[in-house]
């Protein structure tokens, strides 16, 4: 039987998501194994996300201050918004080092089956920044799935009646995959967003 | 062990842990199934569209008797809805349509019919017809597929055939006759009663170029509404979804 602290642990670590029990128990074992002080430093940083992580007022990007980072930077050129599903989305446009402009996080997608409808999602928020004037382009990066799909289309129908370019970030192939690979609905949308070469 | 292949339709997905999908199935033969896409939520995932909601394919399992969930080994694209899901409401009413499916058909009971149902009115879909017309005669045939939906021909009371106008009655879910009706029946417009008789006649196709009025399609959405809450005791989830956007055109 397992002593009742670790098992403790491993139940606490299981409502991760993504962590099964095998994981879990992998994870209490190697946090067991390991110098006081690292457990320490886990536990703080657990805790400190959250006290004082919160959400931007302007953005909904996760933040310790009013407004985030990225709001707040002279340098990014706030006329173009780039939206996102969710908070975590920001940090893989941001590794491409290409994007200046600035986000909007909606706190989700459109999803009829878990009753997610237009008004759980932030599309409100974004209507707002957008009347406030000074916006050129809003870009819908929402996955490239059937919700992320419907959503980016609520939201071109609720931006349409504004003074703003609405584009949705192209559906291509993966770099470094085969041509013979890709199927049917990949391909009519990669040949969709072609560029001029 | 060797795959099982059929042909099926997903009716919805689940991302579950980094990269994988649960898919909920529907087979001509087969029924209702649930299988791990592992891998499937990838950017290089060998799947692609495949397993988006209401994708046409030829789908290949692996099935261990102790298990309900099946192994999805090869999948093959017959159909995408892509196309009619680029259209809001076409893609949320798409959603509904599988919703709608998901919960009438039982799992592991194969339903060629309820599976030709869904494949028919997705197809219609994709052909551009209204969604509307397309939801409404899902949501009268699932019921009649379902056992559920009261005989149009004869009142439910004494059996005698029914004539027009016809007349609804919530307190014995069924329509009677002139003789059987009460206070509380509703009398059912003869516009819409002609719409409930070319549902049952036409295919879905046949029926939605008839180019119903709202207000007809309205009804018949209602009175197949009242069955199925009362069958079931609760509404769709995505019914209030579909209904916001339907309204907000
Ligand atoms: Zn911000
Ligand atoms: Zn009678």
């Amino acid at each position: 039987m397992t002593a009742p602290p670790l098992a403790n642990l491993i139940n606490e670590l299981t409502k991760l998501p993504g962590v099964g029990g095998k994981s879990a128990s992998r994870l209490a074992y190697h946090i067991l194994k390991r110098p006081v002080a690292e457990a320490e430093s886990l536990a703080t940083a657990i805790l400190e996300v959250k006290s004082k992580i919160f959400r931007c007022s302007i953005c909904n990007n996760m933040t310790d201050v009013e407004p985030c980072a990225i709001c707040d930077d002279p340098r990014r050129d706030a006329s173009i918004i780039c939206v996102v599903e969710e908070a975590f989305n920001i940090a893989t446009i941001e590794q491409t080092r290409d994007f200046r402009g600035v986000f909007h996080v909606l706190l989700g997608a459109l999803s009829p089956l878990k009753g997610v409808g237009p008004q759980d999602i932030d599309v409100h928020g974004l209507v707002r920044r957008v009347q406030s004037g000074n916006v050129r382009e809003v870009i819908v990066a929402t996955n490239p799935n059937v919700e992320g799909e419907a959503t980016a289309l609520y939201i071109a129908q609720q931006l349409r009646t504004l003074d703003v370019k609405t584009t949705r970030l192209a559906f291509g192939l993966p770099v470094g995959g085969d041509l013979e690979y890709a199927d049917q609905v990949t391909m009519a949308k990669a040949l969709e967003g072609r560029r001029e070469i | 062990m060797k795959p099982k292949r059929t042909e099926a339709i997903v009716l919805h997905t689940i991302a579950v842990r980094e990269r994988d999908k649960l898919v909920v199935f529907l087979t001509p033969e087969h029924g209702k199934r649930k299988g791990w896409a592992y891998g499937a939520r990838g950017a290089r995932s060998r799947f692609g569209a495949s397993l988006e909601p209401l994708a046409k394919i030829n789908i290949g399992f692996i099935e261990k008797e102790s298990e309900e969930v099946v192994r999805i080994e090869s999948v093959d694209l017959i159909r995408s809805l892509f196309p009619a899901q680029q259209n809001l409401l076409g893609s949320i009413a798409a959603t509904y349509i599988a919703e709608t499916v998901d919960t009438f058909a039982i799992a592991d009971d194969p339903s060629e019919l309820i599976y030709r149902l869904l494949d028919r009115t997705t197809e219609a879909l994709l052909a551009g017809a209204t969604p509307l017309a397309v939801v409404a005669y899902t949501e009268v045939w699932i019921l009649r597929l379902s056992g559920i939906l009261p005989s149009l021909k004869n009142c439910i009371v004494c059996d005698q055939p029914l004539a027009r106008p016809l007349r609804y009655d919530a307190r014995v879910s069924g329509f009677v006759c002139e003789n059987c009706t009460t206070r509380d029946a509703d009398v059912i417009p003869n516009d819409v009663a002609d719409a409930l008789d070319a549902i049952m006649k036409f295919p879905v196709a046949e029926f939605a170029a008839r180019a119903e009025s709202d207000a007809v399609i309205f009804e018949l959405r209602s009175l197949a509404g009242a069955l199925r809450r009362h069958f079931l005791g609760h509404e769709l989830k995505s019914f209030d979804i579909l209904a916001s956007l339907a309204g907000s055109r």
